[in-house]
């Protein structure tokens, strides 16, 4: 059964403004591919694209069909997500059997099944085009009219890709920064462990600690661990 | 795109983590003043916990209203933030639901003002008011356009809110970590 468009621009908008705290980064650009299946008539799959730290990986698929297609884009280093990538530009093959333009991509999608294909560039941040829908069909081309409403899927599905992509940073330096402070804890309860029995100044304890890592090749903080569980071991 | 819509569009396009909570505070009653029908002035205040955490207004006798309601604990917007429901000063029947508000705004020149609630994850936020002193008539408010906005805005406060908390505990995080002697990071 059709959804009615609208509503489903209305889903697409509200996601790009709710970030789903308790859901994780691939889960909310899942939706997104979701939400561009059940929207754009002629898809039967979608994915995003992402790119970081000069990699690009499909980050959300709505099924398998979509990362093995990527993945020929990947290898192949050409096709419609990378050049969207690449141009900040939709890229749309009505007919992958009559397009030229990526001979490498277009073998191996056509043996999977792909007649059409619709990428639709990510504007994320500042940084220009940091990601890709894209967009493939098994059945039936990829219409101008598909095209139109891929174009008003971008504001949307650019800004919740930016926004769950700075909470997940986000989370990630508060999980480091938090594993990095217990780990400090430990050393500094370390420290005062050798400062009292060896009656010596912090940075000689510290040094000490480090001295002891390197001369045993244990991790600074596994040995911290270590000294604040059982302190003879540094008699040994 | 009619206004109402592209004021919608232009909610949906805010990104959250470039700037403070009061900034995105301020985009969204910007928005609302120029994309809600009848619609002169606009504050809004957004809750942390049991205080205001950001408030924003478009002009300042917008800032003068809120601010009353405030001081004389009387009005649509006190009273959205104690039931979480709609709350509509109307120009006839004002005085008798907010005999301390009603008046006093009366005299600012105030015709009509809206309280729409700002509801995400089933929490009230905050309050988004709307005010029309209008020169000439006044015709009501679009109810429908008015609470797609208020729940568009709803949730994209309730994500600056949730980025702007990440923020604040990693500014927290990262002066605890400085605060130990001799264990700076990179040692």
């Amino acid at each position: 059964m059709n959804e009615p468009r609208e509503a489903l621009e209305d889903e697409l908008s509200d996601l790009a403004g709710l970030l789903q705290t308790d859901e994780s980064l691939d889960a909310m650009l899942g939706h997104v591919a979701d939400i561009a299946v059940r929207a754009i008539p002629a898809c039967d799959a979608a994915g995003v694209t992402l790119f970081e730290h000069d990699r690009v990986t499909t980050a959300a698929a709505s099924g398998p069909l979509v990362q093995r297609v990527d993945d020929h884009q990947y290898t192949t280093d050409e096709g419609p997500c990378l050049e969207s990538l690449r141009t900040g530009e939709i890229r749309r093959s009505p007919s992958l059997v009559d397009d030229t333009r990526w001979p490498k991509f277009r073998g191996p999608t056509l043996e999977e099944g792909v007649v059409s294909c619709l990428s639709l560039p990510l504007m994320i941040g500042n940084h220009g085009t940091g990601g890709v829908l894209n967009l493939y069909s098994q059945n039936r081309p990829f219409e101008e009219a598909d095209e139109v409403i891929g174009r008003r899927f971008m504001p949307p599905a650019s800004v919740a890709v930016a926004n769950a992509r700075a909470y997940a940073k986000a989370q990630a330096i508060i999980e480091q920064l938090q594993e990095a402070l217990q780990s400090r804890d430990v050393i500094g309860q370390a420290k005062g462990i050798i400062q009292a029995r060896e009656r010596c100044s912090p940075d000689e304890a510290f040094d000490r600690l480090r001295d002891l890592s390197q001369h045993r090749n244990i991790k600074l903080r596994d040995l911290a661990k270590a000294v604040v569980d059982t302190p003879d071991i540094l008699d040994g | 795109m009619p206004e109402g819509e592209e004021g919608l569009a232009q909610l949906s396009e805010i990104l959250v983590f470039q700037q403070p909570l009061g900034g995105t505070a301020q985009d969204v009653v910007d928005l609302a003043r120029t994309s809600l029908g009848q619609c002169d002035g606009v504050g809004i205040q957004v809750l942390a916990g049991d205080s205001v955490g950001a408030r924003a207004t478009t002009d300042a006798r917008s800032l003068d209203l809120d601010s009353l309601q405030d001081e004389l604990d009387d009005g649509p917007c006190v009273e959205c933030l104690r039931d979480g429901e709609r709350h509509e000063l109307e120009p006839v029947t004002s005085d008798e639901r907010w005999p301390r508000f009603g008046p006093s705004s009366r005299r600012v020149g105030l015709i009509a003002c809206v309280a729409l609630p700002l509801v995400a994850h089933d929490e009230l936020i905050g309050v988004l008011n709307l005010y029309a002193w209008p020169a000439v008539g006044f015709a009501g408010w679009d109810r429908r356009q008015c609470g797609t906005f208020a729940h568009r805005a709803s949730n994209l406060l309730a994500s600056a809110h949730a980025y702007a908390r990440t923020q604040v505990l990693i500014a927290r995080l990262e002066g605890r970590l400085a605060a130990i002697p001799g264990t700076q990071l990179g040692n």
